[in-house]
């Protein structure tokens, strides 16, 4: 699965950390989501969403592999 | 129809817990190495330092630290940790059980002898087993 959270955390202009305590959770995670090496649970990814005023489609798409 | 989403949250000990075994761990290598028959005094098992030397307090002092190392909280709790440590505890329970079947077989080649493996030495290498595999899930994920 992929996602743009690094795409939308740019354009805040914020840093992992930053949308680690915003969400809630730790820098690690957020850093394992942005490289595709952890997939969120929905409710992390709702928070995800609302964060960046989007829906969570926009930001989670599913690969042929999925 | 709603739904009642539960916070996940493991009964954890608070991350302090974490200093206090591992200082536990180095008082008890410290006591074993001073109280140890090679290097120290060599006193009866009914004195105090002599129980202290004794290797089942040894490894049962270790297997305390290592529990209140792997019972405390991380600094930051949430759903990958939480991940982690099931994954952790998996992987020790596998290396538990094939620890059970196969430390007989190694002994027999060894020594020629077929030995139950002792339950606080399986413990301890359950332990450790599951701290190695959470720190290095932690820091590749």
């Amino acid at each position: 699965m992929k996602n743009t959270i690094k795409v939308e955390r740019a354009k805040l202009n914020i840093t992992q950390q930053q949308l680690a305590e915003a969400i809630g959770v730790s820098r690690q995670t957020i850093n394992s989501i942005e490289s595709y090496r952890y997939v969120p649970s929905t409710v992390l990814s709702l928070k995800l969403a609302a964060y960046f005023k989007r829906t969570v489609e926009s930001i989670f798409t599913l690969e042929d592999d999925d | 129809m709603r739904t009642k989403s539960k916070k996940q949250d493991l009964l954890l000990l608070p991350n302090s817990f974490k200093f206090v075994g591992i200082g536990i761990i180095a008082i008890t290598i410290i006591l074993g190495i001073i109280a140890s028959p090679k290097v120290g005094f060599n006193l009866p098992l009914n004195s105090l330092t002599g129980i202290i030397s004794s290797k089942l307090f040894f490894l049962n002092a270790i297997i305390v630290g290592l529990l209140l190392i792997a019972l405390a909280k991380d600094k930051i709790e949430d759903e990958m940790t939480i991940k982690i440590r099931f994954q952790s505890m998996a992987f020790a329970f596998l290396t538990g059980a094939m620890q059970t079947v196969i430390s007989p077989i190694i002994d027999r080649f060894l020594d020629n002898s077929i030995e139950e493996p002792k339950a606080n030495t399986m413990i301890l290498g359950m332990l450790l087993m599951y701290l190695m595999m959470k720190t290095l899930l932690k820091y590749t994920r």
